[in-house]
C-alpha cells in the first residue's frame, strides 16, 4: 500500500505538463516527418507514367511504348519535333524531370546494322542533400531495363534473330545517362552525383543541426541557471552594460558550440568514412566513375563542387542561424522560472531545427509553392539548410531572400532579447505551462 | 551629514497587479548609515531595493545615489552601489579567488586596484585558504561570507543587502553582523531588508517598517521604541502595522 501511494507521488512529479507537451509534440513532429517521407517515398516507388522523346518514331519503336504499356506504364510522349540537343533548355521547355531518349536512327542500327544502339535516361537532380536524390528516376531507369528486354525478345520472336547471335540481342540496346543541374547537364547516373554530394553536404547539414541544438541549450541553460541562482541579479546591478552581457554570453555559446560541433562532426566524419569504406567524396566519386565517366568531373561540371565562395556564403548562413538561436534562446532562457522548466523551453527550439533538417535530409528543397513549403519557409533555420542546393543550382535569389528573411528575424529577435534585459521584464516574466506567460507579481 | 540615497515617492506596480508593490515609498540613507526596512513577506521590501538597485524600473518616483538618478543615470548608479540578493548563490565552478577577481574586474580595470578589492574581500570573508577551493564545495555560510565580501570590497557608496543573514547559523550571522557595524563605522553606507528584528534593533541606526508597500514609520530602534512605547522592535513592528490596518 506504501508503494502505491509513492508510485503515486512519484508518477504525478514525473509525468508533468512539460512531459505532456513534449510528448504531444514530438508525436505532431513523428507524424509530420512521415507525411513528408510519404510523399518523396511515393514519387519514388509508385511512380508510373514514363516520359519518353522517341526521336526516332517507328513501328519498332512503337512496339517498344506498347510493351511498357502493356506492363503498367503510362508513357508520356513528348514532341521529338522540340528536341534541340540542349538536353537542359529541352527538359525545361517539355516541364518534366526524367525522359528516356530514344535518337534518331535508333531502329536502323540494330534491325539494319544490327549494331547496338543507346538510349539515353535522363534526370534532373533536385536536391544535394536529399536521400531522395540517390534514388530519383527509379522509375525511369526501371523503364529503361523494360526497353532492354523488351528489344531483346522482340528481336528473337519477331525479327528472326538466331540464337547464335543472343550475345548482340542481349547488348543491342545500351543505356547512357544524363544528370542535369540547373541549366548544366553532364554525361552520368544521377545515383552517382547523388552519392559523392550527398557524403559531403550531410556534413554540412549534420553541423548546422547539432551547432544550433547546442548554442541554444547552453544559452537557456546559463541564463536560466543565472537566473534561478540570483548571480543575474549580481551580474546586472554591477557597472557593466547589458549588451555586454547579452554579447558575452552570446558569443561564449557560439564558441563552445562551434567546438562541440566540430568535435561531433570529426566524429561523424569517422563514422561516414565507415559508411564509405574509407573513402573521401573524391575517392568515392573515383571508384563509381567507370570508362569514360569520371564523376569527379561530372560533379564540377554540374556546378556542385564547392569554391571557397560557396563556402563562405554557407558558413554566413550558418552564423546567421546560430545568432538567430542564440538571441532567441535568450528570451527562451529568460521565461525559466525553474531548473525544470528549462527542458522543455529548449523544445521550440528543437522542432525548429528538426523540421528542417528532417525535411532536408528526406523531403528535399522542393522548391514549390506547396503548404508545407510555405510553413516551412517561415521557420529561419530552414534558409540555411536550403543554402546548400540554393547555391548548387545556382539559385541566388533564393539564396540572398533567405538571407535577407533570417537577417530580418535575427533583427527582431535581438531586440527582443535586449529589450528583456534592458527592462525589468528579466525579472517579472516567466512561462508557466498553463498556456501563458506569468507575471511574477508577488514580488516583495 | 552626507546624503548617499534619497528615496523619493518611488512606486512600483506590476503589470496586472491591481495594488502597488510599493507605493511612494520616501526616506534618505546618510553616510555612514545602516538603513534596514523591515517588513512582513510580500511587503515591498525587495521590490523597493531592486529598484533602487536598478534592476526593476519605477512605476513614478525616483531614487538618487550620490547624486545620480536610477531613471536617468543608472550606470552611473551601478558605479555607486552593490547589491546582494536574498538568498543570492555563486558561480560554482569557480573559486572563491576566482569569483573575487571576476566580480571585482566589472568595477575597475586597474590590476593594483583589483589586487586591493580581492585584499580586502579575503580579510573580510576569513575564509583563507578555502578561497582556493571551488564555491560549489561552500557551505550556506561561506558562500554567503564571501557574498558580503564582494559586496563591500569595491567600498560602495551604498551597499544593498536583502536578507543578508537569512538562512545562517547564529555564529556565521553574529560575524556578518560584526562586518557589517565595522564598514559602517568606517563611512559605508547601508540599506539592509529582513525579518529579523534583533538582528535590526542590533546593527541599524534608522529603521523603516513597510506593509502593503507604504513605508509607515522611520526612525531609530530607541525613538520607535519609545514613540509606540514598546520593549522591543517586534512589539513597535506589531502595533504599526495593526495601526495601518485600522486605518
Amino acid at each position: 500500500m506504501k508503494f502505491f501511494k509513492l508510485l503515486k507521488k512519484e508518477i504525478s512529479e514525473l509525468f508533468t505538463k512539460e512531459i505532456i507537451i513534449s510528448m504531444i509534440f514530438t508525436v505532431v513532429l513523428l507524424f509530420a516527418m512521415g507525411h513528408l517521407m510519404t510523399g518523396a517515398m511515393q514519387d519514388i516507388i509508385f511512380s508510373d507514367t514514363v516520359n519518353l522523346i522517341d526521336c526516332d518514331n517507328t513501328e519498332f519503336t512503337s512496339e517498344i511504348r506498347k510493351f511498357l504499356e502493356e506492363n503498367g506504364y503510362e508513357v508520356n510522349l513528348l514532341p521529338a519535333d522540340k528536341y534541340t540537343g540542349n538536353i537542359a533548355e529541352d527538359m525545361k521547355n517539355y516541364g518534366e524531370a526524367e525522359a528516356i531518349l530514344i535518337p534518331e536512327g535508333f531502329t536502323e542500327k540494330i534491325l539494319n546494322e544490327k549494331k547496338p544502339s543507346e538510349i539515353t535516361v535522363i534526370c534532373s537532380m533536385k536536391s544535394t542533400t536529399s536521400v531522395a536524390a540517390m534514388t530519383s528516376g527509379a522509375s525511369v531507369y526501371d523503364a529503361a531495363e523494360g526497353i532492354e528486354f523488351v528489344v531483346e525478345k522482340m528481336l528473337y520472336e519477331k525479327y528472326g534473330i538466331s540464337p547464335d547471335d543472343s550475345k548482340f540481342a542481349q547488348t543491342a540496346v545500351e543505356v547512357g545517362n544524363i544528370t542535369i543541374a540547373g541549366e548544366k547537364f553532364a554525361n552520368v547516373g544521377v545515383e552517382a552525383v547523388a552519392s559523392v554530394t550527398m557524403m559531403r553536404n550531410m556534413v554540412v547539414v549534420m553541423m548546422i543541426f547539432f551547432l544550433v541544438l547546442f548554442a541554444s541549450q547552453m544559452i537557456i541553460t546559463a541564463i536560466a541557471t543565472e537566473k534561478i541562482d540570483k548571480t543575474l541579479e549580481t551580474l546586472l546591478s554591477a557597472p557593466v552594460s547589458r549588451m555586454t552581457i547579452i554579447l558575452s554570453k552570446m558569443t561564449a555559446a557560439a564558441i563552445v558550440s562551434i567546438i562541440n560541433a566540430v568535435a561531433y562532426m570529426i566524429g561523424f566524419a569517422g563514422y561516414m568514412s565507415g559508411m564509405s569504406a574509407g573513402m573521401s567524396p573524391e575517392e568515392l566519386g573515383n571508384m563509381v566513375s567507370s570508362g569514360e565517366v569520371d564523376i569527379n568531373s561530372a560533379v564540377e561540371t554540374l556546378n556542385f563542387g564547392l569554391n571557397i565562395g560557396d563556402l563562405f556564403l554557407i558558413g554566413l548562413q550558418m552564423f546567421m542561424t546560430i545568432l538567430i538561436a542564440l538571441s532567441v534562446s535568450i528570451i527562451l532562457g529568460a521565461l525559466a522560472k525553474d531548473a525544470k522548466s528549462t527542458q522543455t523551453l529548449v523544445m521550440p527550439i528543437m522542432i525548429a531545427i528538426m523540421l528542417p533538417f528532417m525535411m532536408t535530409l528526406f523531403g528535399g528543397s522542393s522548391g514549390d509553392s506547396s503548404m508545407i513549403d510555405v510553413v516551412m519557409s517561415i521557420i529561419p533555420f530552414t534558409h540555411t539548410f536550403r543554402a546548400l542546393d540554393n547555391i548548387a543550382f545556382g539559385n541566388m535569389t533564393a539564396y540572398w531572400l533567405g538571407f535577407l528573411y533570417q537577417a530580418i528575424c535575427l533583427v527582431i529577435c535581438l531586440i527582443l532579447a535586449v529589450r528583456i534585459f534592458t527592462t525589468d521584464k528579466i525579472f517579472t516574466v516567466s512561462l508557466n505551462f498553463k498556456g501563458r506567460k506569468k507575471t511574477n507579481n508577488n514580488e516583495e | 551629514m552626507v546624503t548617499v540615497l534619497e528615496v523619493k515617492e518611488l512606486s512600483k506596480k506590476y503589470p496586472k497587479a491591481e495594488k502597488f508593490a510599493a507605493d511612494k515609498v520616501s526616506f534618505s540613507v546618510d553616510e555612514g548609515d545602516i538603513f534596514a526596512l523591515i517588513g512582513s513577506n510580500g511587503a515591498g521590501k525587495t521590490t523597493t531595493i531592486r529598484m533602487i538597485a536598478t534592476l526593476l524600473s519605477p512605476t513614478s518616483g525616483d531614487a538618487v545615489v550620490s547624486g545620480n538618478s536610477i531613471l536617468t543615470e543608472p550606470s552611473k548608479v551601478r558605479e555607486c552601489i552593490t547589491y546582494l540578493p536574498d538568498e543570492a548563490g555563486a558561480y560554482k565552478t569557480m573559486t572563491g579567488y576566482g569569483y573575487l577577481k571576476f566580480m571585482g574586474g566589472l568595477f575597475t580595470d586597474d590590476d593594483e586596484t583589483l589586487k586591493k578589492y580581492i585584499e580586502k574581500a579575503e580579510a573580510i570573508c576569513g575564509l583563507g585558504e578555502r578561497l582556493n577551493d571551488k564555491i560549489g564545495s561552500y557551505s550556506r555560510g561561506m558562500i554567503r561570507k564571501l557574498l558580503l565580501a564582494r559586496a563591500v570590497m569595491t567600498s560602495p557608496r551604498l551597499a544593498i543587502l536583502d536578507e543578508p543573514t537569512s538562512g545562517l547559523d547564529v555564529i556565521n550571522a553574529l560575524e556578518i553582523r560584526n562586518i557589517i557595524k565595522s564598514l559602517a563605522s568606517q563611512g559605508m553606507s547601508f540599506l539592509i531588508s529582513s525579518h529579523n528584528m534583533l538582528e535590526i534593533e542590533y546593527i541599524s541606526t534608522k529603521i523603516g517598517i513597510i506593509s502593503k508597500g507604504k513605508l509607515l514609520v522611520i526612525g531609530s530602534a530607541k525613538e520607535l521604541k519609545e514613540r509606540y512605547n514598546a520593549e522591543n522592535l517586534e512589539e513597535v513592528f506589531e502595533r504599526v502595522v495593526k495601526d495601518n490596518e485600522v486605518l
